[in-house]
């Protein structure tokens, strides 16, 4: 307890169980632990009172923490045995800087190209998809090559990795370390993994569960405070309780729209309500978007006012998931190429392109977006931007009315891949008015 | 992952589960008072939290001098105040404050010599607890929980850090008075 709510007691004793509480708190100054050990070493009832105070804090920890006690020694020497890898391994890391720096010494003998290829960990994923204010430490952008072993702290917004046949959005604040092409380690945070059938048994590990993917999508969510939270959204999954010792003790397995909390501390695997909320950052911000390339970046929540120097993007253009809509009657739009019809019964995803730099910018202003689904047709026209927009916008979104947020063509640049799948701009910027925008109707594709 | 992969490979309990089922039976019997002994020396909570997990482990790569037929309770309780003390040393070496090693002897001695006062006083103290108000029960349930600092508990409820301070030093000393009015009348009824 602080020295200025505890004045101290004229009696001994009771300036005692005062400096024991002070003391216990971390709360001790110099004079205070001099006082305390002049009294210790003179005074034998302060020492009586010394110790049955501490023991007084002792029982209402007791009292207060009910962890049973094996599992609270269990826990324990988990957690120093992980303190204790730490310690390993920053050992083991000062061991590989002065290692580098032997091999710096090698290198200006001219052996540098042999140890640089030896050092560089293997790839195992590129970073597809950033949110607009993504932030990482250390630092991510499109196109990184991430390595086996790297760790990331996800700060803010939404990033996205592609590995072989899987793809991993994370939702900030996590904390998390790719071990290899077939797992990752969530240390706290949440992740969304979709993986095809060729990418079948990825792995994600957190603290005290391990979930296995048997082909589908799903969402691990791990708190320190609540364990391990598993959702599957398709297909099925298996989650599996680990003790202490990382070895698995329960297995649950989920399919489609089933949910499970794991906790170790209470040996705890149950089924819990399943909620698509968890996924909504990763729906918001990426929708069916697979890959994206130069300074196009996704948003984490849908704008409010898309009008002229509204959302301003001086140095990325955004590509705005909106909604997805089936079609209940034939539906004809302009394309770059001219009319498209799309059937009824069509699903359609649409994504707007916002580009609003508000002056002219020195830097290029190109980029792509590829797509799990095939590019249906692209909308440049102010008429037929505003014939969509009640249609596919977001429904709390104000859209600019004047015409200059169409593409200019003759300046404007738009690719459609032969495949259909990808979008490559190059937007110019043309005072007074520097909006751009398009609209990109997807038909719809579950990855 | 083995028990003590870290610390000991050439321990040969760790793939004896029938041996570490056992010694986990005798740890969480003296769980608490080993607890209770690395608190005497390190005096606050979370290094105590630190020391007990190093003497888990550390009891653990010494089990196998362990004799069976000897206490258990006495050895680990060495242990801990030896790790205690150690880890105390450290910390005041890079601190450059804490109590001398004189003092830390007297505390060890004096806990060792008043174990079974110590735990007549905590029954005590556990039937004082019953007869305070269940509010104030939730307030020190709450304040000496594991993982709530004193401060977010403040600022949690909306309250000032003093006025926490305040209310828990006058339960403290309620329940204080409380034990030493009982163990003094001699009324305390174990059951």
């Amino acid at each position: 307890m602080p020295a200025e709510f505890s004045p101290r007691s004229p009696h001994p004793t009771e300036e005692m169980r005062s400096l024991v509480d002070d003391l216990y708190h971390g709360q001790i100054n110099d004079a205070g632990l001099a006082r305390m050990e002049e009294l210790l070493l003179t005074d034998q009832g302060c020492l009586q009172i010394y110790v049955e105070h501490l023991d007084f804090h002792c029982e209402l920890i007791d009292q207060a923490d009910q962890t049973p006690p094996e599992i609270a020694a269990l826990t324990g020497m988990q957690q120093y045995s992980q303190a204790s890898a730490a310690r390993e391994s920053r050992r083991q890391l000062r061991m590989t800087l002065m290692m580098t720096a032997s091999a710096l010494l090698l290198m200006l003998g001219g052996g540098w190209i042999f140890f640089s290829t030896f050092w560089i960990s293997p790839e195992i994923g590129t970073i597809i998809s950033l949110s607009t204010h993504a932030q990482s430490i250390p630092s991510v952008e499109l196109g990184q090559v991430v390595r086996r072993g790297e760790k990331f702290d996800i700060t803010q917004g939404v990033v996205s990795l592609q590995l072989p046949s899987v793809t991993v959005d994370v939702i900030a604040p996590a904390q998390l370390r790719w071990d290899n092409h077939q797992r990752l380690h969530l240390l706290h945070g949440t992740v969304v993994v979709k993986v095809d059938p060729d990418g079948r048994g990825f792995t994600v590990r957190t603290p005290d569960a391990e979930v296995v993917d048997l082909g589908t999508e799903f969402l691990v969510q791990h708190e320190t405070q609540n364990g391990s939270y598993v959702s599957v959204r398709r297909g099925e999954a298996r989650a599996k309780l680990l003790d202490w010792r990382g070895v698995p003790t329960k297995v649950i397995e989920l399919t489609a729209s089933r949910a499970a909390q794991i906790q170790r501390s209470s040996e705890v695997v149950r089924e819990t309500e399943y909620s698509t909320e968890q996924y909504l950052p990763v729906d918001r911000s990426r929708g069916g978007i697979r890959r994206l390339t130069g300074v196009l970046r996704t948003i984490s929540d849908p704008p409010g006012n898309l009008s002229s120097n509204q959302l301003t993007t001086p140095d990325h253009m955004l590509v705005i998931p909106e909604r997805q809509v089936t079609l209940e009657t034939d539906l004809t739009v302009i394309g770059l190429s001219g009319p498209v019809t799309l059937p009824k019964g069509t699903t359609v995803s649409s994504y707007l392109i916002h580009y609003d730099p508000t002056q002219s910018v020195s830097s290029i202003s190109r980029g792509s977006v590829t797509f799990f689904g095939d590019i249906a047709a692209i909308i440049g026209t102010s008429v037929g931007l505003a014939a969509t927009d009640s249609l596919f916008g977001n429904p709390a979104t104000i859209f600019e009315t004047q015409s200059f947020r169409e593409l200019e063509l003759d300046e404007d640049e738009i690719q459609i891949s032969d495949d259909r799948k990808t979008a490559s701009f190059y937007f110019g910027t043309d005072p007074p008015a520097y909006l751009d925008e398009c609209r990109i109707l997807v038909i719809d594709s579950i990855p | 992952m083995s028990l003590l992969s870290s610390k000991s490979d050439s321990v040969t309990s760790v793939n004896n589960p029938e041996r570490e089922a056992e010694f986990l039976r005798l740890l969480a019997i003296s769980y608490r008072e080993l607890y209770a002994a690395a608190m005497s020396v390190v005096g606050n909570r979370n290094d105590a939290d630190d020391v007990i997990q190093e003497v888990c482990v550390v009891l653990w790569a010494r089990y196998d001098e362990f004799d069976p037929g000897t206490n258990f309770h006495k050895w680990a309780v060495t242990v801990a105040f030896n790790v205690a003390r150690t880890y105390a040393r450290k910390r005041n070496r890079r601190r450059g404050t804490g109590l001398n090693e004189e003092a830390l002897a007297r505390i060890v001695r004096m806990r060792t010599a008043s174990s079974e006062l110590l735990e007549l006083r905590r029954e005590i103290l556990r039937n004082c607890l019953t007869r305070l108000a269940p509010r104030d029960r939730r307030f020190l349930t709450d304040c000496y929980r594991t993982s709530t600092s004193l401060v977010d508990y403040a600022q949690g409820k909306g309250l000032t850090v003093s006025a926490v301070y305040s209310k828990l030093k006058r339960l403290r000393r309620t329940l204080v008075e409380c034990v030493q009015k009982k163990f003094e009348q001699g009324e305390h009824d174990a059951s």
